[in-house]
């Protein structure tokens, strides 16, 4: 509502002094969506200072901590850096596609901030089908990445750019079908109508609990799974493990253009972050956000807690998890993944015409939620349990172990 | 022509503007005492709905996340220093020399999942608009529906029985 009123006052101050309504609007937007996009740009700025620091704490390192207080201003050092340094081309690259990805990859993920609410009325645009917008620029990327591999000349590029597709191409479907079940669930695809459905009123006071990730957890873990693999995070960083693909799409690339993509990484995990935040754990909803004046700024502080709280978590993971192989990855999304989430749709289609009251369909939804739930947790167990037998087998002497097998067959193993 | 006004012309110091709210009722102006020119109203009552201003400002945003990055890359080209050589401009393969065509036909493994991908995709671009209106819907829409998506179910496992999922 602020930003309504603040837009319209603007633009009709602009209109009396005799523009033409078209351009006193795109003017005001203009401002808008500047300000949207610097934000976005240097966000990343603290975002990559968090990330180092944080995986530095759990490698019992420091980390950054020369510039600036607490190494603050390490990050706008690099990004100084990185601008003065040479912008290379390599010979026979396909000039077009080379120059062109890193400005789709950043543009892609910089649309992607339209759409988030960051407070009560404080949103770029509450767009009404907000979460098919999210999906759609989200395909942005992907042809950024191959473009990048294609554009380089790079055999280890070009392997890079396709396993990119393939990774994220995979675990987009996942990703749209938790998205899916929101929108079944709740009956709009306008993210304002989402946050809004999920406040708790307790006695005319707005607790702003009612989050919909405590009905369908199941959703939400598998959607942190897919945002991990859609934001390139370590389990499924693999399309630039830097043993295997040196650096992996952008590994041509230096100066502004390098910057770009590792802009566009580290907001796309910071948006996907925000999108999980709005549609499962109640985006700026908390206790007391229905307060007339402090409402929208504790909302505002609400959003960002839980979200950097998120990004936190992904950084958690990126540090303590080991990577895994392109199969695993993929037949984890394709037959885990895929499957439960077409039953879950299924399965809630089913339980929201049933005719009884709504607190009891809630009910059978988190039951199916947890089953949801059980098979992951089963299949990661089991995964992790052939891993940990086989790395163990990988470490001891073959002869050793042909020795022990001859000697006492079957006790071994 | 219109005649600028003043800043802080509102609706209720201008009571011929009165009836012109009336007609803008569907416009979500909280506040009756915004600062709002005659121009305004007008252009709002012609036509230019909620809408429209939401695309047109996904418009502006998507020319502003194209034009913010290109001016970040030109700047960094210009103070850059540029000194190209022979070895710097080479394509960088683990410091071998490059044998070889890099573009090359591909293996097919990445087009089927391609192609899995698109059903999906399309799949759930479907389901989106059901999901919306699905409480409205009558019983013959949701088990339509269901039919739609159990016949999905059939090609993934019919794809997973051909092998189309393994990855070799």
């Amino acid at each position: 509502m602020q930003i309504t009123q603040w837009s319209d006052v603007l633009s009709g101050w602009l209109m009396g002094m005799g523009l033409p309504g078209w351009a006193a609007i795109a003017i005001v937007y203009g401002v808008g969506s500047f300000i949207l996009i610097n934000y976005g740009m240097l966000s990343v700025l603290l975002l990559i200072w968090i990330t180092r620091k944080a995986i530095s704490r759990m490698q019992d390192r420091i980390g950054p901590n020369r510039v600036g207080k607490y190494g603050l201003l390490q990050t706008v050092a690099d990004a100084a850096k990185l601008l003065s340094k040479e912008d290379i081309t390599p010979y026979q690259a396909d000039k077009i596609a080379y120059n062109l990805s890193p400005v789709l990859a950043v543009s892609g993920v910089l649309m992607l901030l339209a759409v988030v609410p960051f407070a009560p009325g404080l949103s770029g645009v509450d767009l009404n089908i907000a979460a098919l917008y999210i999906v759609a620029l989200g395909s942005i990327g992907i042809m950024a990445a191959l473009m990048a591999g294609w554009g380089s000349n790079n055999k280890y590029a070009l392997l890079a750019g396709f396993r990119v597709v393939a990774q994220l191409l995979s675990y987009e479907i996942p990703l749209v079908l938790a998205i899916l079940t929101v929108v079944l669930l709740t009956g709009s695809m306008r993210f304002g109508n989402i946050v809004e459905i999920q406040s708790l009123h307790v006695a005319g006071f707005n607790l702003g609990l009612g989050w919909l990730g405590i009905v369908m957890p199941g959703a939400l873990i598998v959607f942190f799974i897919s945002s991990l693999a859609e934001a390139e995070l370590t389990p499924f960083d693999l399309l630039e493990a830097e043993s295997e693909l040196i650096a992996g799409f952008h590994i041509e690339y230096s100066g502004m253009k390098f910057a770009m993509f590792f802009l566009a990484q580290f907001l796309n995990a910071w948006i996907l972050a925000a999108v999980g935040v709005t549609l499962f754990l109640g985006g700026w909803q908390g206790p007391g956000v229905g307060l007339p004046v402090i409402g929208p700024l504790l909302g505002l502080g609400y959003f960002m807690i839980k979200v950097y709280g998120i990004y936190v978590l992904q950084q958690w993971i990126r540090g303590t998890f080991p990577r895994i192989r392109i199969d695993q990855m993929m037949s984890f999304a394709w037959k885990v993944l895929v499957p439960l989430m077409i039953g879950l749709i299924l399965i809630q289609a089913i339980i929201q015409k049933l005719p009884t009251p709504v607190a009891i369909q809630y009910v059978l939804i988190f039951i199916a939620n947890v089953g949801v739930m059980a098979v992951v947790a089963y299949v990661l167990q089991k995964y992790f349990r052939e891993e940990q037998i086989r790395t163990k087998r990988s470490f001891e002497p073959k002869s050793l172990i042909g020795a022990m097998q001859v000697s006492d067959e079957g006790t071994m193993y | 022509m219109a005649k600028p006004l003043r800043f802080c012309e509102t609706i209720d110091m201008q009571p011929r503007e009165k009836t012109r709210l009336q007609r803008v009722q569907t416009f979500p102006i909280r506040n009756r005492y915004a600062i709002l020119s005659r121009e305004f109203v007008k252009f709002h009552t012609n036509g230019f709905s909620a809408m429209l201003s939401q695309y047109f400002f996904i418009l502006v945003m998507s020319g502003l996340a194209v034009v913010l990055p290109v001016s970040a890359i030109v700047m960094g080209h210009f103070l850059g220093p540029r000194r190209p050589d022979e070895i710097k401009n080479d394509i960088y393969e683990s410091g071998v020399e490059t044998i070889g065509e890099t573009w090359v036909q591909f293996r097919a493994q990445y087009y089927l999942i391609g192609l899995v991908f698109v059903v999906f995709d399309v799949e759930a671009l479907f389901l989106f608009p059901i999901a919306v209106a699905y409480q409205q819907l009558e019983m013959f829409a949701v088990f339509a529906t269901i039919f739609f998506v159990l016949l999905l179910v059939i090609g993934l496992l019919y794809d997973w029985r051909k092998g189309a999922l393994e990855w070799q």
